[in-house]
This record gives structure tokens, C-alpha cells and sequence, in this order.
């Protein structure tokens, strides 16, 4: 106790208190555990590919090209030999002059990896030995490439199985632009259904986890699914619908993609990912165009203005930011939310965008040339809003939200015009259907209705998209249960 | 283990005071190591970790152990042991008692065994696991001694779901995952936000499984959850690692996501207490005791949760206690270990009497004049402290005076008490003393302080009616209920009715709400208007229902514009009324919640009328643990020098009382004579505790807190200012009162005043005990030697000097007065020979400048004693 309360009388949030911990650490523990240092010496010292892994893993949540504390960038060979703002960090041939380790070793103050545990031995040693051996680089220069290649490196633990039956959540929904059918994305899988009848006509297989987001080509002819591992990669597919042949993969970005839109000309792609990037991509070749970075959070929603002219993102970082298409250039910020935001939509004219988020508020903003300024906001609901669209013909705005319920309102005001409510569970996925007739609403439950909008009535009753997936038996509950 | 956890973000830190405290991480990580442990299959409560650690500290501090010559009795705890379903252990602690009454765990030295290999095994020497239904007996033998315990194993056959509330929470809890720098932090850490220390378990399920589209479970692929991924580090998390595969908390999380990740029901069992074993123990010094910690469920079954407690020493110099309760006794004396989980909260009181074993009559033959005298000497017998003997009668009287009423005796009153040979004088003198005005205007300052009487929040009518009704409320002793409910309810013109005032400085609602339990209940809340409590039972709920109570009350005024100022007096003539409807809509939550005493029924907000009613009613019923409670601690404080808990503002469960039997004692006896704090106070002066001498004995000089010697206090600026006009005859004058008002009688703190303001005066701008300091400063010592106030009295014209040397008094007779005025008695024969001299020696030196030499030097000599410690402390 007096311990902590010595460490808070003097803790700006900050260094000093690690440095205090370190040294109340030293004297309760220090002289217990002497770090054991690997004894086994490599037969050959250890080439970039051994040490990239630990970098990853260790440092890349600070010090990737995603987010670089201090200027430095340790997930590429080439930033991490150039260093941060501080200087080089590493010395060919000289381990122990080499900042980089100095610091994993706790010589050099502040320790790293910060705030968290001290590498292992074995670790601080393969790192040792690679300087020492004069930092080679990767074999082939893949510099500019992440250390870890998406889809290759997936980093994970011991597979779990369910014990119970389990059912994919519907994480994505989407109109075919002739509104005749329906995509709806799962763990793994896309199935398309006939928005009428509610019967399957097509499954896509996909790589991608929880496909989050999905998007026709403006001709329907096309449909792409975004997903991905979170923390790890972002995946997009696209898949020919008449065929059901995938045409292409695309790899990019460092985390999950939440949402993906194709451009009214049917030539751009753009996605929104959890780190914190926004991407072009071009939808014919696969090939990354732009990367818009400016976002200090996860991007949660991207959408196209109608005329294709602008880009709007939503992200946790509590803005939308507008993006000039043609140039990249970010025009704009509005950043009147006071929480994060996971949902945009422009109006059908264009000139007006409304967003939605945890802080429970519609935002309606009229945008500008240069800027744009709130319009509207209400406190919309009880709880955390989870989707928003707008009603093609402009009237209506439709949210989901946390406290079960779905809100058709009057675009002008905000208003709630009617509720559906005691919805089972979370509607993270809903769409409307370009002629304005439908609304389709896919739960984490696994299930998904799809409602008249004039009536707000479903036109069947609540359909599972897919099936359970079967458990193995048994006394498998026992075993998990730890005994 | 290696000591890694230790190190912890700290950044993100947005608590203030003593919460941001808890608000950090847990200071040592759960399970891993970089040092080549093998992950083993461990059970749910596995007792290895624990080993291991204890394996490492035996071999370091090598414990004295006691030899087993002296062993009286060995002890199985917990007594009865209950295990529910086939996920729980038990670790068992086989407790030895010595023929010098002390205890040991003898665990490491115990065989433990089971009557029925059918019901459970023995693991690890002293962890039970279950192995069918039944019932059995737990058998432990030490050298020659035997204990046993009752065993039953039920459930062991019926499926068991791991419990999101029960299981992963505490988890989560343990590890750090939703501590103040981390998830729990207000805005969350990356995104990803949990309440703190899971005080929300239905938010905290959804932010789990289903916030950002089931980011961090999935219950398809369950092995893939980022929330296994990043606290083992199979994937990059900036919290670092926090717990192993196959660690009992991987387990635990896997398990449940495996199960479909059930979510929080209503229906779910909840902790309804938890128990720490050994409850309280006398140990020695470099023992090691394992605490052992059972947490009982509404559904009436029981579980050892030690793994997923948590452990604070109360004080790290007696004993000191690991992440998983594993205690090293260091010093004398006695430290509550609290234990936490799940909300609840429980001490085990672990002490190290103080070595020398005193003879039984230095406590049966001490000086016991009423009951706080026993629960007092029990305690010291108990820690082997013994008591100073009672102070002399002049010592008490000098004592008496500044405590009670915070002035000197004068030279006639010494004179004559020293002389009365009644055997009960010293219960007159306090009789006498309590119904002078001056302990009236002692008191009523008291209570000025507390509810901060200034006139920086009131106009100076305002602030003399608001002190005119707490100095009044005091002379007659109105009951201290009947007082808070005054306020508390108060209405009419402010200057009509003194205690409206309240709710001139108290506008707000938030701001009544925690000034109300910060002064009457001694209890912050304040933490909870961000989050819930995390020291307390407070929800945000609570904190914010209870500000709704004081939503209704209006301001009346008639100043010409209707100015209205957040803060700063307002004009004079207002009137303080309840509106008959009207709620508070609050900052965070966005809805207003129906009002409500913090743990009392809420009213509905449509109830009609004065919301305060309600809660004066909660607030001082004889069933709130806190009220009487906190001004009984407030008064202790006042004459011992130290609360019974401290600070006295921060009454909780998890700040235990230094002696909790006498503070509930003295707490029970308030209540029953009626809220009465001058019986109070007569009870406390009364007591042989209270007259101990301040010398401490070479056996209790370390003590400071638990009674056994008068503890030594500076007087406090008012008390000493008046003391040195009292002696110097030379009154002060404030600025805008009439010369010749004492200190103690200003109705404000905001007069004018070096002196005060240099020692230590508080500016009661917050009710908050620490606002008056009593800590010494070189402004203070300058001050004294060179600044005006003593110099200027010692100076003055016609002052005491000017007195004594007019009435012809002799030197020997001026220093025999200047001590029985100073420190109320006598000089010793050499103090007073060796002034003399030094006196006579001063007088004949010709010092340029000076005329009157004798003056001079008597001037010198007063200021010496007047400056001296035995002066300016209360002893």
C-alpha cells in the first residue's frame, strides 16, 4: 500500500511511475528470478526473418507503419536500420551500443516493449546475435513489404471446438442494385438469396472470417465481400454472380476491413479498415491505388458520394472525414460526435450526409465546398446506434440500434415516424433496397428478416442464412471445464 | 513470477485522490514466465502457482519456524468444507496454535488426507479436488496432532456452464484487463472499453461479443477470439501478456467461448459474501501465512476463489501480502489484509504482538474508568503494548482546556484544581469546562469548518446567520440528528433561518450529493460520477438517483436584476424553497434516475413534494452505518489526535478502524443517548485513555494508533493565537471585529490573518478534514521568531509584563506565573533557578538601545517559553 501510494503521489500519468514499478519490481522480485540467458549459442547467427517475427509481435502495435511512436517503424527492414526521430536505434555488429537493444534490456530508460513484459530471453538473445552478425537484411528485398506476409503468417492459438451447436451472426447485408436479390455475409461464406422467396441461389466461400461488409458492382454483375483476421490482415473477394466464379482476392491492410464500397462508375473500390486506413483500390486490376491515411482511429464505414466525386469515412475517432476521390485529398473533418461513429450515408442528392454511433446521436451535416456544417443531430435512441441508411428517395433515415429496436425516421427532423421493435438481438447489418420497397435486417443471432418499408411489416417470418454447425458430443464440456 | 507484471501502464490514469490507487492494475501478472515453465493441465483453483511462489520465498526469507515442541492444537481451515460441481477446488490451511498463543500455517509441514477416495483427492499436499459425489472427512496430522474437517461433494455429475458473471469477469478483474489503465479506463484503451473492475457485467458482455461487429470473440471458431489471442501474445497486445495457454484463466475464457459464451442472466447466482481464512491471527515475525478466500452465493453454494482475489495489507511495515494472498509478517503491530472480490470486501486481521510478554496484571491493574477503556486495554493486552501511565493533574487540565475548548487555564483556575482533593475533580472540571462559552465557540468553529462557513461563498449576513444557527444549535447541545436534518430539510429566508445557507453555497445538485456524504457520512462518492465506485459498494446509479434528491430545491431572491452567480455570494434576501416537482438531468448518463438515498428504495420521480425529506430520514436512521459513525470518529479525532479510522473523511468498508469493537461500541452508544455529542465528548474525555500521559513507555513508543499514550498534537492556528493573546494579555484584532474577539470566535475564515493562514487555517472551500494542516513550515518558525504577531504582544503596552511589573512582582514570581499561565503548572526547582539567574545575569547587561533592561529580559523570557514545544503542543 505504501508503496502505491509513494508511486501515485508522484504519478503524472507517464514514465516516472514505470520507472518507479520497475524499481519496486526489482526489490520485490528482482533478486528471485535472474533472468535465465539462453545458453544453446546458434550454429549460424540468425538471419532477419528469425528476428522480424519478434519485432511483429512485440513492438508492432507502437511501431508499424500504421502507427509510429517516436517516428520509428520496426516492422520493415528498411525503417527499422533508418530509425526514429532519436536516432538509429540499430548498430551493425554492436549489440551493445545498439539503442534498440539497449532498451529491450532495460539499460536505456524508458524499458520496452513499454508497459508490458520484457522480451524472453531467448528472444533478447536471437536479437543480440543478429546485430551482432551485422543486421542482415531479408533475404529477397521485401523492404517496403510487412515482415509478416498477409494470409501466410496468421498468428494464432490452439483451435477451440464448439461444444454447443453454433450458428454464424449475419455480419453484412446487401441489395443487388436490381433489388432482386440479396447478399448476406457470415463467418466465411456469402449466400445469396432471392429477396421473394428467401431461397439460397448462390454460396461463396471466402478466407476472409466474418465477411463484415459487401458491395455489387453498380451493373450487379459483380459482388465483392470484405472481411478479415482482426489485428491481422483485411481481405476483399469478389466473386462474378452469374458464374459464382471468385475472380479475384485482395490482401491489403493491417487489420479487418468493416466496409467496402464500389464507385457509381464501377471502377474504384474503396475499404475501411481497423487500421485506421482507407484504401482505393482498383476494382478491375485488384491494385491498391491510394492509401488514405488520417484517421487516428478504426474505420468503421466508407460510402460514395452519388456522383462519385467524394468519399465520406466514419470512424471511432468520433469524425467523418470527406475525401476528394480523383486527388485523395481530404477535404474536410466533421467532428461534431462526442463518440465513435460506425455508420455514414450520403443523401440521394448528395449535398447532406448523416452518421450515427455509440453516442447514441444522428448527425446530419450539409456539406460544402470547403466545409460542412451540422444540419441536425438528435439523441436518437437509449442505446448505441449500430447501422444507418438512407431511404433512396431521400425522405427517410433508418437506424438500428443497441436497445433492439429499428427507427424509421423523417430525414427532415429526425423524428421517429415508427418503431420495429423487440428485435432478438443486435442488427448490425441492414440494407434497403434501391427501390425503397425493402429493408433487410441481419442480427448477431444468426437471424434475418426482411420488411415491407411502407408497412414495416416483415414479408417472412425471421429465416436462419445458415446452418448450425454441428459440436462433437460427449463429455467435451467436462474437458474444457478445466479438468 | 518474475516480476514482470509489475511493470503496467500507468498512463491513462483520470482518477484523482485515493481512488486513481485502485484504479491501477494489479501489480503482478497472473500464471506465465518467460522461464521455461511447462503450461500443466491445471485445474480451475490450481494451487501451483501459489507453490511455486511460496517455493521461491521459502528458500529465500527461510521463515522462522516454530519448533513443534510447543504446539498445542492444529486447526483445519475452512472448518466445513462444501465443494459445488466438478470445476472446484479447495485449498485447505492446516493452522497451528503454540502454548505462547501463537499461530502458524503448518501447511507445509501438515499430511493431509481423505477418508473416501471416492468423493476427492489431495493435490499439491494441501488442495482438495473433487472426484464423485459424497461425503467424507478431511483429515490433517501434525507430529502427534490431529485435526479434521467434515467434507461433502455435490454436483459433481451435473453439467456446469462456465458463468460470464461468476467466472470470466472475475478473470478478467484479476488479470487488469478492466483496470483504471487499461479497458477500464473511462474512454476505454484501443477501442476496446469495459467498465471498471467489471462493475457492468452486461455492458462487458456486449463489448466482448458483439460490439464492432464481433471483433473480439468468435463463437465459430472460438480458438480464434482475440481475447485469448492477445493476452497470451499470440498476437501483439499493448497490455502485454496476461495469462498463458492452458493457464487456469485460459480455461476459463476458452471454456466459456467453447460453451457459446453464455450471457450475464438475472437469474445468475451472485456473491453474497465472502470469507478470508484465518480470519484474524497472532503470528511472528517472518512468518508466512496463505490466506485462503471462499465466496458465498445467493444459491447457497460455496467456492474457493483465492486465485481470483484480490489482496491489499493495510499496513505493508506489519505484514506484507502477495497477488495471491500470500502474507509475510514483517513488523509489530497489526495490519487488516483486505480482500476483494467481486465487490465484496473482508479483512483478515493478522498482527505480530510486540515481543515482550507483559505480566496480565499491567492491564488489569490499569486505569479504567469507563468502557472505551476495556476494548482499549483488550486491544493493547492482545498486541502486548502496555499502557502509559495517566497523566498528572495538571498535564489533564491543560489537555482538558484546549481540546474541549480550545483555550488556557488561567493562573487561578490551575491554583485551585491542583488544590481540590475530590476524588472525582477531574469529571467536574469537564462538567465545568462544558459549560463554558468558550467550548460553545470551540465546537461551533468545529462545525463552521465542516460546513464551510465563509464569506467567500455568502454575503456577511448570510454567513453570521448561518453561524448564528450552528453556534446556537450548540449551546444547546441539539442532537446531532436533529442538527443534520435542520440542514438538510432547511427552507425560509436565509437570514430568517441560518441553516438555508447551506443551499447558497451548495448549489448543485451533484455537489450537495457528495458534500452531504462527505460531511455527514465521512464517505466520498465522488468517484462514481464517472464510474462505479471502486472502493465501495457506490454504483453510478446510486450517485446519480441520489443527486436527483436535491434537484427540486430553488433560490428565491429579490436582487434588482436577478443576478445569479454559479459561485460568490449572492444578494442578500433569498429564499431557499422546494419546487413541488423537478429532476435532474445529468451530464453522463442523459436520463434522469428516480431519486434515491444511495442505497436506499428510489421514490418515484413523480413523487410530489421535498425530495429531502426522504433522505434526511435515510440519512439519519439508526440503520445507516455511516452517520453516527462518522461523527463519532470526527469527535475521537478531535481529542485523540488521530480518527479511529483515518482519514476521517474516508469511512468504507474497505478502510477498516484501527479498533472496530470501540468504534462500534462508542458508535451504538451515540445512538442510543440520542445523537448527544456532548455526552460523547464527556464519555471520551472521561476515559483513562484519554488521560494517559503523552510520555510514551520504551514498550509503546512505536504505538500511534492503537491508545496505549496520549498523543502529542500541535495546537491548531486559531488555539494557538489565542493562547498567546491569553498569556500576553494582549488581545488581537481582526480586521472588521471588535479587539479583544478570540480566534475561535470568528464566524469566517476568509478574516484576514498572517498568522492563522500561516498555520495552517483552512479556507473551507471544500469539506475536507485536510484542508486545516497541521504541518510544520519554515514560514511558521519565521514567524515566530521574527514576525509580528509575538513580538508585537510581547511588545505591547500594559500587556502581562507590564502587569507583573507593576504589581511588583519579583522575578522568581514572574516566572512562576508565566509557567502556570503557559503550561499550567509550576517550574520545576531547577527551571526555576536556572531563569532566575539567567533573568538577574540579562538584567545588569547594558545593552545599547535599551533602556528598561528588566523588561527586555523578561520580554526574552517569555517569548522563549512561549516558543517552546511544551507550549505550542497540546501533550
Amino acid at each position: 500500500m505504501k508503496i502505491r501510494q509513494v508511486i501515485h503521489g508522484i504519478c503524472a500519468p507517464g514514465l516516472t511511475c514505470v520507472a518507479v514499478l520497475t524499481i519496486a519490481a526489482g526489490l520485490a522480485y528482482g533478486s528471485l528470478f535472474a533472468p535465465r540467458v539462453l545458453a544453446a549459442a546458434h550454429a549460424s547467427p540468425p538471419d532477419y526473418s528469425e528476428v522480424a517475427p519478434i519485432f511483429a509481435r512485440n513492438c508492432g502495435s507502437c511501431h508499424s507503419s500504421v502507427q509510429h511512436k517516436s517516428g520509428l517503424v520496426i516492422d520493415n527492414y528498411s525503417a527499422l536500420m533508418k530509425g526514429g526521430r532519436h536516432g538509429a536505434v540499430v548498430v551493425a555488429h554492436d549489440a551493445k551500443d545498439s539503442k534498440l537493444m539497449r532498451m529491450l534490456e532495460g539499460e536505456l530508460d524508458p524499458q520496452m516493449p513499454l508497459d508490458a513484459d520484457p522480451l524472453a530471453a531467448a528472444e533478447l538473445a536471437k536479437i543480440r546475435a543478429w546485430i551482432e552478425a551485422g543486421a542482415p537484411g531479408p533475404a529477397s528485398d521485401t523492404s517496403a513489404a510487412p515482415s509478416i506476409e498477409p494470409g501466410t503468417g496468421l498468428r494464432t492459438g490452439p483451435e477451440i471446438k464448439p461444444e454447443v451447436n453454433v450458428i454464424s451472426p449475419v455480419t453484412s447485408v446487401r441489395f443487388s442494385p436490381d433489388g432482386t436479390m440479396l447478399a448476406v455475409g457470415g463467418n466465411k461464406e456469402v449466400r445469396l438469396i432471392d429477396s421473394v422467396s428467401g431461397k439460397v441461389v448462390a454460396r461463396f466461400v471466402t478466407d476472409a472470417g466474418a465477411v463484415r461488409s459487401l458491395a455489387f458492382s453498380p451493373d450487379g454483375q459483380l459482388l465483392a465481400a470484405a472481411g478479415g483476421a482482426p489485428q491481422i490482415e483485411g481481405e476483399i473477394d469478389i466473386w462474378n454472380v452469374a458464374s459464382r466464379q471468385k475472380i479475384r482476392t485482395i490482401r491489403g491492410h493491417r487489420d479487418c476491413i468493416y466496409s467496402i464500397a464500389w464507385s457509381p462508375d464501377g471502377k474504384l473500390i474503396a475499404s475501411g479498415s481497423y487500421d485506421r486506413m482507407i484504401k482505393l483500390w482498383d476494382a478491375g486490376t485488384g491494385k491498391e491505388l491510394r492509401n488514405l491515411q488520417d484517421h487516428i482511429d478504426a474505420v468503421f464505414a466508407v460510402a460514395f458520394s452519388p456522383d462519385g466525386r467524394l468519399l465520406a469515412s466514419a470512424s471511432q475517432d468520433r469524425t467523418v472525414k470527406i475525401w476528394d476521390v480523383a486527388t485523395g485529398k481530404r477535404l474536410y473533418t466533421l467532428s461534431d460526435a462526442s463518440d465513435g461513429l460506425n455508420s455514414v450515408a450520403f443523401s440521394r442528392s448528395g449535398d447532406r450526409i448523416a452518421a450515427g454511433g455509440y453516442d447514441k446521436t444522428i448527425y446530419v451535416w450539409k456539406l460544402g465546398e470547403d466545409d460542412g456544417h451540422l444540419s441536425q443531430s438528435l439523441i436518437a435512441d437509449e442505446d448505441s446506434l449500430l447501422a444507418l441508411v438512407w431511404s433512396p428517395d431521400g425522405k427517410a433515415i433508418i437506424t438500428s440500434s443497441s436497445d433492439g429496436s429499428i427507427r424509421f425516421r423523417d430525414a427532415a427532423t429526425l423524428e421517429a415516424i415508427s418503431v420495429i421493435d423487440r428485435q432478438p438481438d443486435w442488427v448490425e447489418a441492414l440494407d434497403i433496397s434501391i427501390d425503397g420497397k425493402w429493408l433487410a435486417a441481419g442480427r448477431y443471432d444468426g437471424s434475418l428478416s426482411i420488411y415491407d418499408t411502407q408497412s414495416r411489416k416483415p414479408i417472412r417470418a425471421p429465416m436462419m442464412v445458415f446452418e448450425s454447425l454441428p459440436h462433437s458430443a460427449g463429455d467435451q464440456a467436462k474437458e474444457a471445464g478445466g479438468r | 513470477m518474475e516480476g514482470n507484471g509489475v511493470r503496467r501502464s500507468l498512463q491513462g490514469i483520470a482518477c484523482i485522490g485515493v481512488s486513481a490507487v485502485l484504479c491501477m492494475a494489479p501489480n503482478t501478472t497472473a500464471g506465465q514466465t518467460a522461464a521455461g515453465q511447462k503450461p500443466k493441465d491445471a485445474p480451475y483453483h490450481s494451487a501451483e502457482m501459489m507453490k511455486s511462489e511460496r517455493t521461491a520465498a521459502v528458500a529465500k526469507l527461510a521463515p522462522r519456524l516454530s519448533s513443534l515442541a510447543s504446539l498445542t492444537r492444529i486447526e483445519i481451515l475452512p472448518g466445513a468444507i462444501t465443494i459445488t460441481g466438478p470445476h472446484n477446488g479447495q485449498r485447505l490451511l492446516v493452522e497451528g496454535t503454540f502454548a505462547d498463543g501463537h499461530q502458524e500455517d503448518l501447511n507445509s509441514r501438515a499430511t493431509i488426507a481423505i477418508s473416501d477416495a471416492k468423493v476427492a483427492r489431495v493435490d499439491q499436499g494441501d488442495a482438495i479436488f473433487p472426484l464423485g459425489d459424497g461425503q467424507a472427512t478431511i483429515i490433517a496430522t501434525v507430529q502427534g496432532h490431529r485435526a479434521s474437517a467434515p467434507l461433502t461433494v455435490k454436483g459433481y455429475w451435473t453439467a456446469s456452464a462456465w458463468s460470464f458473471r461468476n467466472d470470466v469477469l472475475p478473470v478478467m478483474t484479476k488479470v487488469g484487463c478492466n483496470s483504471g489503465p487499461c479497458h477500464g479506463a473511462a474512454a476505454g484503451k484501443n477501442g476496446f472499453k469495459l467498465s471498471l473492475r467489471g462493475y457492468d457485467p452486461v455492458a462487458d458482455y456486449y463489448a466482448l461479443t458483439h460490439q464492432a461487429d464481433a471483433r473480439r470473440t468468435n463463437r465459430m471458431e472460438p480458438g480464434k477470439s482475440l481475447i485469448l489471442l492477445k493476452p497470451t501474445l499470440a498476437i501483439a497486445h499493448g497490455g502485454g501478456r496476461r495469462f498463458d495457454v492452458g493457464s487456469p484463466e485460459y480455461k476459463v475464457m476458452a471454456g466459456w467461448l467453447a460453451q457459446g459464451m453464455t450471457a450475464p442472466r438475472e437469474t445468475d447466482a451472485t456473491v453474497t459474501e465472502i470469507q478470508v481464512f484465518p480470519h484474524e491471527a497472532s503470528l511472528r515475525q517472518g512468518a508466512e501465512q496463505q490466506l485462503i478466500v471462499t465466496a458465498v452465493y445467493s444459491d447457497g453454494h460455496t467456492a474457493d476463489v483465492t486465485r481470483w482475489a484480490k489482496f491489499d495489507s493495510g499496513d505493508e511495515g506489519v505484514a506484507g501480502v502477495d497477488n495471491n494472498g500470500y502474507v509475510t509478517m514483517r513488523g509489530y503491530g497489526e495490519a487488516p489484509v483486505t480482500v476483494w472480490y467481486q465487490s465484496h470486501v473482508t479483512f483478515s486481521r493478522l498482527r505480530i504482538p510486540f515481543p515482550k510478554r507483559l505480566e496480565e496484571t499491567v492491564f488489569t491493574r490499569a486505569a479504567r474508568h469507563n468502557s472505551i477503556d476495556d476494548l482499549i486495554l483488550k486491544h493493547l493486552a492482545a498486541l502486548h503494548i502496555p499502557p502509559s501511565p495517566q497523566a498528572s493533574d495538571d498535564e489533564f487540565m491543560r489537555r482538558a482546556y484546549l481540546d474541549a475548548a480550545g483555550i488556557l487555564p488561567r493562573a487561578a483556575e490551575v491554583e485551585a484544581f491542583l488544590k481540590d482533593t475530590s476524588p472525582d475533580k477531574r469529571n467536574q472540571l469537564i462538567d465545568a469546562l462544558m459549560k463554558r462559552p468558550e467550548f460553545i465557540d470551540y465546537w461551533a468553529y468545529k462545525w463552521s469548518d465542516l460546513l464551510l462557513v465563509s464569506s467567500n461563498h455568502l454575503s456577511s449576513d448570510e454567513m453570521w446567520s448561518y453561524y448564528n444557527w450552528i453556534r446556537q444549535s450548540v449551546a444547546e447541545d441539539k442532537p446531532w440528528n436533529k442538527f443534520a436534518t435542520e440542514i438538510v430539510t432547511a427552507t425560509g429566508n436565509t437570514l430568517e433561518n441560518g441553516a438555508a445557507n447551506y443551499w447558497l453555497i451548495h448549489r448543485d445538485p451533484l455537489d450537495t450529493s457528495e458534500n452531504m456524504t462527505q460531511a455527514f457520512m465521512g464517505i466520498n462518492i465522488s468517484c462514481a460520477h464517472c464510474h462505479n465506485h471502486p472502493l465501495a459498494k457506490w454504483t453510478q446509479k446510486d450517485y446519480y438517483g441520489m443527486a436527483n434528491l436535491f434537484a427540486r430545491v430553488r433560490l428565491k431572491t429579490f436582487a434588482p436584476s436577478g443576478f445569479r452567480t454559479a459561485v460568490g455570494p449572492l444578494f442578500n434576501n433569498v429564499t431557499v424553497y422546494s419546487a413541488p416537482t423537478g429532476e435532474f438531468m445529468d451530464d453522463r448518463l442523459m436520463i434522469p434516475l428516480p431519486p434515491k438515498p444511495l442505497d436506499a428504495v428510489a421514490l418515484s420521480s413523480e413523487a410530489p413534494g421535498d425530495t429531502r425529506q426522504y433522505f434526511a430520514k435515510w440519512l439519519t436512521s439508526p440503520d445507516n452505518p455511516f452517520f453516527a459513525r462518522n461523527i463519532v470518529n470526527r469527535v475521537w479525532r478531535n481529542f485523540m489526535g488521530r480518527g479511529l479510522v483515518e482519514p476521517v473523511d474516508d469511512l468504507r468498508d474497505t478502510n477498516p478502524a484501527t479498533n472496530e469493537e470501540l468504534l462500534s461500541a462508542l458508535t451504538k452508544d451515540f445512538i442510543a443517548h440520542n445523537y448527544d455529542v456532548d455526552s460523547l465528548i464527556r464519555t471520551i474525555m472521561q476515559s483513562a485513555t484519554y488521560q494517559t500521559s503523552s510520555k510514551p513507555l520504551k514498550e509503546n513508543a512505536e504505538d500511534d494508533k492503537y491508545g496505549s499514550h496520549y498523543a502529542i498534537k500541535r495546537l491548531p492556528a486559531e488555539v494557538l493565537l489565542d493562547a498567546y493573546s491569553q498569556v500576553t494579555q494582549a488581545p488581537e484584532k481582526f480586521e472588521g471585529f471588535p479587539a479583544g474577539m478570540r480566534g475561535m470566535q470568528l464566524p469566517d475564515t476568509a478574516v484576514k490573518s498572517y498568522f492563522l493562514t500561516a498555520f495552517g487555517r483552512p479556507v473551507r472551500a471544500q469539506t475536507r478534514e485536510s484542508e486545516r494542516t497541521s504541518v510544520p513550515t519554515i514560514t511558521q518558525a519565521l514567524h515566530i521568531i521574527n514576525g509580528e504577531t509575538l513580538n508585537n504582544k510581547l511588545r505591547a503596552p500594559d500587556n502581562a509584563i507590564d502587569m507583573l511589573l507593576r504589581l511588583g512582582f519579583t522575578d522568581g514570581q514572574i516566572v512562576d506565573y508565566l509557567y502556570v499561565t503557559s503550561f499550567s503548572r509550576h517550574p520545576s526547582g531547577p527551571e526555576s533557578t536556572a531563569l532566575t539567574q539567567g533573568l538577574a545575569d540579562a538584567e545588569r547587561e547594558k545593552v545599547a538601545g535599551v533602556d528598561d533592561t528588566r523588561r527586555a529580559a523578561l520580554v526574552d523570557m517569555a517569548w522563549a517559553l512561549l516558543t517552546s514545544k511544551e507550549f505550542m503542543f497540546n501533550h
